[in-house]
Protein backbone atom coordinates (compact mmCIF):
# COMPACT_ATOMS: atom_id res chain seq x y z
CA UNK A 1 0.00 0.00 0.00
CA UNK A 2 1.64 3.33 -0.93
CA UNK A 3 1.92 5.51 2.28
CA UNK A 4 0.89 9.00 1.60
CA UNK A 5 4.10 11.11 1.90
CA UNK A 6 4.06 13.87 4.48
CA UNK A 7 3.95 16.49 0.97
CA UNK A 8 1.18 14.37 -0.46
CA UNK A 9 -1.90 16.57 0.23
CA UNK A 10 0.48 19.06 -1.01
CA UNK A 11 0.86 17.83 -4.10
CA UNK A 12 -2.63 16.15 -4.69
CA UNK A 13 -4.89 19.11 -3.38
CA UNK A 14 -8.47 17.70 -4.38
CA UNK A 15 -9.78 15.58 -6.74
CA UNK A 16 -11.63 16.79 -9.55
CA UNK A 17 -15.13 16.34 -9.86
CA UNK A 18 -16.95 14.22 -12.37
CA UNK A 19 -17.72 17.27 -14.78
CA UNK A 20 -13.82 18.57 -14.32
CA UNK A 21 -13.00 14.89 -14.75
CA UNK A 22 -15.20 14.29 -18.11
CA UNK A 23 -14.13 17.85 -19.77
CA UNK A 24 -10.69 16.80 -19.20
CA UNK A 25 -10.76 13.24 -21.21
CA UNK A 26 -12.98 14.56 -23.37
CA UNK A 27 -10.28 17.49 -24.71
CA UNK A 28 -7.40 14.48 -24.78
CA UNK A 29 -8.98 12.40 -26.70
CA UNK A 30 -9.47 13.87 -29.79
CA UNK A 31 -11.41 12.06 -32.25
CA UNK A 32 -14.76 10.35 -31.79
CA UNK A 33 -15.52 8.36 -28.75
CA UNK A 34 -18.64 6.64 -27.01
CA UNK A 35 -20.12 7.63 -24.11
CA UNK A 36 -18.70 3.87 -21.91
CA UNK A 37 -15.01 4.59 -23.11
CA UNK A 38 -15.53 8.19 -22.09
CA UNK A 39 -16.67 6.86 -18.60
CA UNK A 40 -14.08 4.56 -17.82
CA UNK A 41 -11.38 7.23 -18.73
CA UNK A 42 -12.96 10.00 -17.29
CA UNK A 43 -13.65 7.82 -13.76
CA UNK A 44 -16.93 8.32 -13.91
CA UNK A 45 -20.19 7.23 -13.70
CA UNK A 46 -21.45 6.43 -17.33
CA UNK A 47 -25.30 7.93 -16.69
CA UNK A 48 -23.57 11.07 -15.46
CA UNK A 49 -21.53 11.18 -18.34
CA UNK A 50 -24.14 10.26 -20.68
CA UNK A 51 -25.95 13.45 -19.54
CA UNK A 52 -23.07 15.71 -19.70
CA UNK A 53 -22.77 14.67 -23.12
CA UNK A 54 -26.18 15.12 -24.32
CA UNK A 55 -25.94 19.09 -22.12
CA UNK A 56 -22.67 19.65 -24.80
CA UNK A 57 -24.27 17.94 -27.54
CA UNK A 58 -27.28 20.67 -26.95
CA UNK A 59 -24.86 23.61 -26.21
CA UNK A 60 -22.86 22.99 -29.22
CA UNK A 61 -19.96 21.93 -27.72
CA UNK A 62 -19.75 18.08 -29.16
CA UNK A 63 -21.31 16.76 -32.18
CA UNK A 64 -22.48 13.44 -32.85
CA UNK A 65 -20.34 11.91 -35.52
CA UNK A 66 -21.86 8.51 -35.87
CA UNK A 67 -25.52 8.19 -34.17
CA UNK A 68 -26.26 4.88 -33.23
CA UNK A 69 -29.94 5.26 -34.96
CA UNK A 70 -31.56 2.45 -32.81
CA UNK A 71 -29.45 -0.59 -34.51
CA UNK A 72 -28.57 -2.82 -31.93
CA UNK A 73 -25.09 -3.37 -30.90
CA UNK A 74 -23.57 -0.47 -31.81
CA UNK A 75 -22.90 3.05 -30.02
CA UNK A 76 -23.60 6.72 -31.22
CA UNK A 77 -20.27 8.30 -31.31
CA UNK A 78 -19.44 11.85 -30.35
CA UNK A 79 -16.33 14.29 -30.76
CA UNK A 80 -15.43 17.50 -29.28
CA UNK A 81 -15.73 20.66 -31.74
CA UNK A 82 -15.63 23.24 -29.26
CA UNK A 83 -12.18 22.76 -27.16
CA UNK A 84 -11.99 26.46 -25.15
CA UNK A 85 -9.94 25.55 -22.51
CA UNK A 86 -9.48 23.79 -19.36
CA UNK A 87 -11.99 24.46 -17.19
CA UNK A 88 -15.44 22.48 -17.80
CA UNK A 89 -18.87 24.31 -19.34
CA UNK A 90 -21.32 24.06 -16.77
CA UNK A 91 -25.25 24.37 -16.99
CA UNK A 92 -26.03 27.61 -15.68
CA UNK A 93 -29.89 28.36 -15.02
CA UNK A 94 -30.01 32.62 -15.81
CA UNK A 95 -33.43 33.19 -16.66
CA UNK A 96 -36.89 33.36 -15.37
CA UNK A 97 -39.76 32.39 -18.10
CA UNK A 98 -43.25 33.80 -17.34
CA UNK A 99 -45.59 31.37 -19.26
CA UNK A 100 -48.34 34.17 -19.27
CA UNK A 101 -46.50 36.75 -20.91
CA UNK A 102 -43.78 34.90 -22.60
CA UNK A 103 -41.05 36.94 -21.11
CA UNK A 104 -38.23 35.81 -19.62
CA UNK A 105 -36.39 37.79 -16.65
CA UNK A 106 -32.79 37.51 -15.76
CA UNK A 107 -31.90 35.45 -12.26
CA UNK A 108 -28.69 36.26 -11.18
CA UNK A 109 -27.15 34.15 -9.00
CA UNK A 110 -28.11 33.77 -5.32
CA UNK A 111 -25.96 36.70 -3.09
CA UNK A 112 -26.85 35.11 0.02
CA UNK A 113 -25.58 31.66 1.38
CA UNK A 114 -27.91 28.94 0.92
CA UNK A 115 -27.33 27.56 4.46
CA UNK A 116 -27.74 31.23 6.16
CA UNK A 117 -30.48 29.08 8.05
CA UNK A 118 -28.96 26.29 8.78
CA UNK A 119 -25.84 28.51 9.83
CA UNK A 120 -28.14 30.52 12.26
CA UNK A 121 -29.72 27.35 13.65
CA UNK A 122 -26.31 26.44 14.63
CA UNK A 123 -25.25 29.69 15.81
CA UNK A 124 -28.50 29.66 18.22
CA UNK A 125 -27.19 25.91 19.61
CA UNK A 126 -29.75 24.29 17.93
CA UNK A 127 -29.70 21.40 15.91
CA UNK A 128 -29.35 21.75 12.48
CA UNK B 1 3.63 -10.19 -19.68
CA UNK B 2 6.65 -8.40 -17.92
CA UNK B 3 4.63 -5.76 -15.97
CA UNK B 4 6.85 -3.83 -13.96
CA UNK B 5 6.31 -4.72 -10.05
CA UNK B 6 8.30 -2.31 -8.47
CA UNK B 7 5.21 0.53 -8.94
CA UNK B 8 3.34 1.36 -6.06
CA UNK B 9 -0.14 0.12 -5.29
CA UNK B 10 -3.08 1.76 -6.07
CA UNK B 11 -3.92 3.91 -3.02
CA UNK B 12 -7.66 3.20 -2.01
CA UNK B 13 -9.46 6.35 -3.31
CA UNK B 14 -8.68 5.21 -6.60
CA UNK B 15 -8.94 1.27 -6.68
CA UNK B 16 -12.81 1.36 -6.68
CA UNK B 17 -13.31 2.45 -10.43
CA UNK B 18 -13.00 -0.18 -13.22
CA UNK B 19 -10.11 0.53 -15.26
CA UNK B 20 -7.81 -0.88 -18.10
CA UNK B 21 -4.75 -2.38 -17.93
CA UNK B 22 -2.98 0.40 -19.53
CA UNK B 23 -5.25 3.43 -17.40
CA UNK B 24 -4.15 1.40 -14.11
CA UNK B 25 -0.29 1.55 -15.18
CA UNK B 26 -0.10 5.15 -16.26
CA UNK B 27 -2.37 6.11 -13.46
CA UNK B 28 0.06 4.34 -11.17
CA UNK B 29 3.01 5.93 -12.64
CA UNK B 30 1.91 9.47 -11.88
CA UNK B 31 0.93 8.65 -8.37
CA UNK B 32 4.34 7.12 -7.86
CA UNK B 33 5.95 10.08 -9.10
CA UNK B 34 4.09 12.33 -6.87
CA UNK B 35 4.15 9.60 -3.77
CA UNK B 36 7.88 10.04 -3.97
CA UNK B 37 9.75 11.49 -1.10
CA UNK B 38 10.54 15.27 -0.57
CA UNK B 39 13.32 16.72 -3.12
CA UNK B 40 12.99 13.31 -4.57
CA UNK B 41 12.94 14.07 -8.62
CA UNK B 42 9.08 13.11 -10.04
CA UNK B 43 10.19 12.94 -13.83
CA UNK B 44 8.10 9.69 -15.47
CA UNK B 45 7.92 7.81 -18.26
CA UNK B 46 5.07 5.79 -19.91
CA UNK B 47 5.77 4.37 -23.69
CA UNK B 48 4.74 2.01 -26.34
CA UNK B 49 3.85 1.47 -29.85
CA UNK B 50 1.27 3.19 -30.81
CA UNK B 51 -2.40 1.68 -31.15
CA UNK B 52 -2.06 0.21 -27.38
CA UNK B 53 -4.48 3.00 -25.79
CA UNK B 54 -1.55 5.13 -24.41
CA UNK B 55 -3.55 8.61 -25.27
CA UNK B 56 -6.84 7.44 -23.39
CA UNK B 57 -4.12 5.65 -20.74
CA UNK B 58 -2.98 9.39 -20.55
CA UNK B 59 -6.73 10.49 -20.71
CA UNK B 60 -7.26 9.02 -17.46
CA UNK B 61 -4.49 9.64 -15.57
CA UNK B 62 -4.58 13.48 -16.12
CA UNK B 63 -8.10 13.10 -15.26
CA UNK B 64 -8.38 11.80 -11.95
CA UNK B 65 -5.53 13.50 -10.44
CA UNK B 66 -6.14 16.88 -11.88
CA UNK B 67 -3.08 17.45 -14.50
CA UNK B 68 -2.41 19.66 -17.02
CA UNK B 69 -1.91 17.97 -20.36
CA UNK B 70 0.08 19.19 -23.29
CA UNK B 71 0.11 17.61 -26.57
CA UNK B 72 3.83 18.19 -27.76
CA UNK B 73 3.95 18.48 -31.71
CA UNK B 74 6.71 18.59 -34.30
CA UNK B 75 6.91 22.10 -34.64
CA UNK B 76 6.73 23.15 -30.83
CA UNK B 77 9.77 25.70 -29.74
CA UNK B 78 10.37 26.60 -26.02
CA UNK B 79 8.05 29.72 -26.46
CA UNK B 80 5.20 27.92 -28.09
CA UNK B 81 5.93 25.01 -25.21
CA UNK B 82 5.59 27.83 -22.57
CA UNK B 83 2.38 29.00 -24.17
CA UNK B 84 0.32 26.20 -24.35
CA UNK B 85 1.35 25.34 -20.73
CA UNK B 86 0.29 28.99 -19.50
CA UNK B 87 -2.99 28.40 -21.45
CA UNK B 88 -3.37 25.06 -19.82
CA UNK B 89 -2.61 26.35 -16.30
CA UNK B 90 -5.19 29.15 -16.91
CA UNK B 91 -2.77 31.94 -16.50
CA UNK B 92 -4.30 34.98 -17.04
CA UNK B 93 -1.45 37.23 -18.22
CA UNK B 94 1.32 34.37 -19.18
CA UNK B 95 3.69 37.12 -20.03
CA UNK B 96 5.07 38.29 -22.94
CA UNK B 97 8.54 36.86 -23.70
CA UNK B 98 9.48 33.49 -23.00
CA UNK B 99 11.68 34.02 -19.55
CA UNK B 100 8.46 35.69 -18.31
CA UNK B 101 6.47 32.79 -18.88
CA UNK B 102 8.35 30.71 -17.45
CA UNK B 103 8.54 32.15 -14.40
CA UNK B 104 4.84 32.92 -13.94
CA UNK B 105 4.16 29.39 -14.94
CA UNK B 106 6.72 28.29 -11.83
CA UNK B 107 4.72 30.87 -9.57
CA UNK B 108 1.30 29.06 -10.37
CA UNK B 109 2.97 25.81 -10.19
CA UNK B 110 4.35 26.21 -6.76
CA UNK B 111 0.83 28.16 -5.63
CA UNK B 112 -1.25 25.79 -6.93
CA UNK B 113 0.45 22.31 -7.97
CA UNK B 114 -0.82 20.19 -10.38
CA UNK B 115 1.12 16.96 -12.13
CA UNK B 116 2.14 17.99 -15.97
CA UNK B 117 1.43 14.64 -18.41
CA UNK B 118 3.15 15.31 -21.76
CA UNK B 119 2.05 13.38 -24.54
CA UNK B 120 4.20 12.54 -27.79
CA UNK B 121 7.29 13.61 -26.22
CA UNK B 122 9.57 12.32 -28.79
CA UNK B 123 9.15 15.80 -30.48
CA UNK B 124 10.17 17.58 -27.60
CA UNK B 125 13.22 15.79 -27.23
CA UNK B 126 15.32 18.79 -28.33
CA UNK B 127 18.46 20.66 -25.84
CA UNK B 128 16.37 23.77 -25.03
CA UNK B 129 12.77 21.99 -24.87
CA UNK B 130 14.04 19.15 -22.78
CA UNK B 131 15.86 21.87 -20.54
CA UNK B 132 13.07 23.96 -20.24
CA UNK B 133 11.11 21.02 -18.39
CA UNK B 134 13.77 19.97 -16.43
CA UNK B 135 13.61 23.70 -15.41
CA UNK B 136 10.19 23.79 -14.20
CA UNK B 137 10.26 20.23 -12.69
CA UNK B 138 13.18 21.20 -10.55
CA UNK B 139 11.52 24.77 -9.60
CA UNK B 140 8.06 23.58 -8.80
CA UNK B 141 9.03 19.92 -7.66
CA UNK B 142 5.97 18.29 -9.20
CA UNK B 143 5.19 15.07 -11.14
CA UNK B 144 5.77 15.44 -14.51
CA UNK B 145 4.59 12.28 -16.72
CA UNK B 146 5.56 11.99 -19.99
CA UNK B 147 4.22 9.55 -22.83
CA UNK B 148 6.28 8.68 -25.74
CA UNK B 149 6.86 5.77 -28.57
CA UNK B 150 8.83 2.74 -27.53
CA UNK B 151 11.92 4.07 -28.16
CA UNK B 152 11.38 7.38 -26.21
CA UNK B 153 13.78 6.17 -22.82
CA UNK B 154 16.31 5.27 -24.94
CA UNK B 155 16.14 8.80 -26.88
CA UNK B 156 15.93 10.43 -23.33
CA UNK B 157 19.25 8.88 -22.28
CA UNK B 158 21.69 11.18 -23.97
CA UNK B 159 20.66 13.92 -21.75
CA UNK B 160 22.41 12.06 -17.97
CA UNK B 161 20.65 15.06 -16.18
CA UNK B 162 17.65 15.05 -17.10
CA UNK B 163 17.62 10.97 -17.44
CA UNK B 164 18.76 10.50 -14.06
CA UNK B 165 15.63 12.21 -12.90
CA UNK B 166 13.54 9.71 -14.05
CA UNK B 167 12.33 7.54 -11.44
CA UNK B 168 9.19 5.20 -12.91
CA UNK B 169 9.48 4.33 -16.74
CA UNK B 170 6.77 1.83 -17.26
CA UNK B 171 5.93 0.64 -20.82
CA UNK B 172 2.13 -0.03 -21.88
CA UNK B 173 1.19 -3.44 -22.27
CA UNK B 174 -1.24 -5.13 -25.06
CA UNK B 175 -5.12 -5.60 -23.78
CA UNK B 176 -5.04 -8.56 -21.37
CA UNK B 177 -7.96 -11.18 -21.15
CA UNK B 178 -8.92 -9.12 -18.50
CA UNK B 179 -9.00 -6.12 -20.47
CA UNK B 180 -11.11 -7.88 -23.04
CA UNK B 181 -13.72 -9.09 -20.45
CA UNK B 182 -14.24 -6.01 -19.03
CA UNK B 183 -14.56 -4.81 -22.52
CA UNK B 184 -17.29 -7.15 -23.19
CA UNK B 185 -19.05 -6.18 -19.47
CA UNK B 186 -19.62 -2.53 -20.76
CA UNK B 187 -20.33 -3.36 -24.58
CA UNK B 188 -22.27 -6.04 -24.76
CA UNK B 189 -25.37 -5.78 -22.34
CA UNK B 190 -28.03 -6.94 -24.51
CA UNK B 191 -26.26 -10.21 -25.46
CA UNK B 192 -24.00 -12.59 -22.93
CA UNK B 193 -20.71 -13.17 -25.37
CA UNK B 194 -18.66 -16.48 -23.67
CA UNK B 195 -15.48 -15.73 -22.44
CA UNK B 196 -14.32 -18.69 -24.93
CA UNK B 197 -15.53 -16.12 -27.72
CA UNK B 198 -14.00 -12.85 -25.71
CA UNK B 199 -10.57 -14.46 -25.08
CA UNK B 200 -11.03 -15.39 -29.01
CA UNK B 201 -11.00 -11.70 -29.72
CA UNK B 202 -8.31 -10.38 -27.83
CA UNK B 203 -5.93 -12.57 -28.95
CA UNK B 204 -6.45 -12.43 -32.46
CA UNK B 205 -6.69 -8.53 -32.23
CA UNK B 206 -3.35 -8.62 -30.48
CA UNK B 207 -4.29 -6.45 -27.73
CA UNK B 208 -5.24 -3.81 -29.68
CA UNK B 209 -8.40 -2.40 -27.56
CA UNK B 210 -10.09 -0.63 -30.46
CA UNK B 211 -10.25 -4.15 -32.90
CA UNK B 212 -11.82 -5.72 -29.70
CA UNK B 213 -14.24 -3.67 -29.41
CA UNK B 214 -15.59 -3.53 -33.17
CA UNK B 215 -15.67 -7.57 -32.71
CA UNK B 216 -17.71 -7.86 -29.49
CA UNK B 217 -19.97 -4.95 -30.85
CA UNK B 218 -20.14 -7.40 -33.94
CA UNK B 219 -20.63 -10.22 -32.20
CA UNK B 220 -23.86 -8.53 -30.20
CA UNK B 221 -25.56 -7.65 -33.60
CA UNK B 222 -24.77 -11.34 -35.24
CA UNK B 223 -26.11 -12.79 -31.94
CA UNK B 224 -29.49 -11.13 -32.04
CA UNK B 225 -29.98 -10.64 -35.80
CA UNK B 226 -28.56 -13.54 -37.49
CA UNK B 227 -28.65 -16.09 -34.57
CA UNK B 228 -31.54 -14.91 -32.60
CA UNK B 229 -30.06 -15.46 -29.40
CA UNK B 230 -29.21 -13.42 -26.16
CA UNK B 231 -25.91 -15.49 -26.36
CA UNK B 232 -23.24 -16.15 -28.02
CA UNK B 233 -19.98 -18.36 -27.40
CA UNK B 234 -17.01 -19.45 -29.37
CA UNK B 235 -19.03 -22.54 -31.28
CA UNK B 236 -22.21 -20.63 -32.10
CA UNK B 237 -19.48 -17.78 -33.89
CA UNK B 238 -17.94 -20.43 -36.05
CA UNK B 239 -15.55 -19.73 -38.59
CA UNK B 240 -17.00 -15.73 -38.82
CA UNK B 241 -14.15 -13.71 -39.54
CA UNK B 242 -12.41 -11.56 -36.59
CA UNK B 243 -11.66 -7.88 -37.70
CA UNK B 244 -8.15 -8.04 -36.89
CA UNK B 245 -7.26 -5.19 -38.69
CA UNK B 246 -5.59 -7.90 -41.62
CA UNK B 247 -6.19 -7.03 -45.04
CA UNK B 248 -9.52 -9.00 -46.47
CA UNK B 249 -8.28 -12.09 -47.94
CA UNK B 250 -9.15 -13.18 -51.60
CA UNK B 251 -11.94 -15.22 -51.91
CA UNK B 252 -11.40 -18.44 -53.82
Amino acid sequence: MLQPAPHYARLAPKRPDAISRIWTALRIIVGDIDIAMLAMAAGAPETSTADYVRLLVRSGFMSVSRSANGRIGTRALYRLTRNTGPLPPRRAITLMADPNTGLTYPLPHRTTPRSRKRLALTLRGEAA
Amino acid sequence: MDVPHDLPEMPREFSASTRLTNMDLCLRTILAAQGAGEGAPRLALFYGWSGLGKTVAAAHAAAVTGAVYILATRVMTQKSFLEALARELGLARPGRTSSDMLNNVIQRLNQNPQPIVIDEMDYLAKDQLVGIIRDIHDAANIPILMIGEEGLPALLKQWERFDNRIIAATPAQRASIADGRILRDIYARRVKIADDLVDHFTVRCKGITRRIVVNIQDAQSIALEELEATNIDLLAWGDRQVRDGSLPRRQA
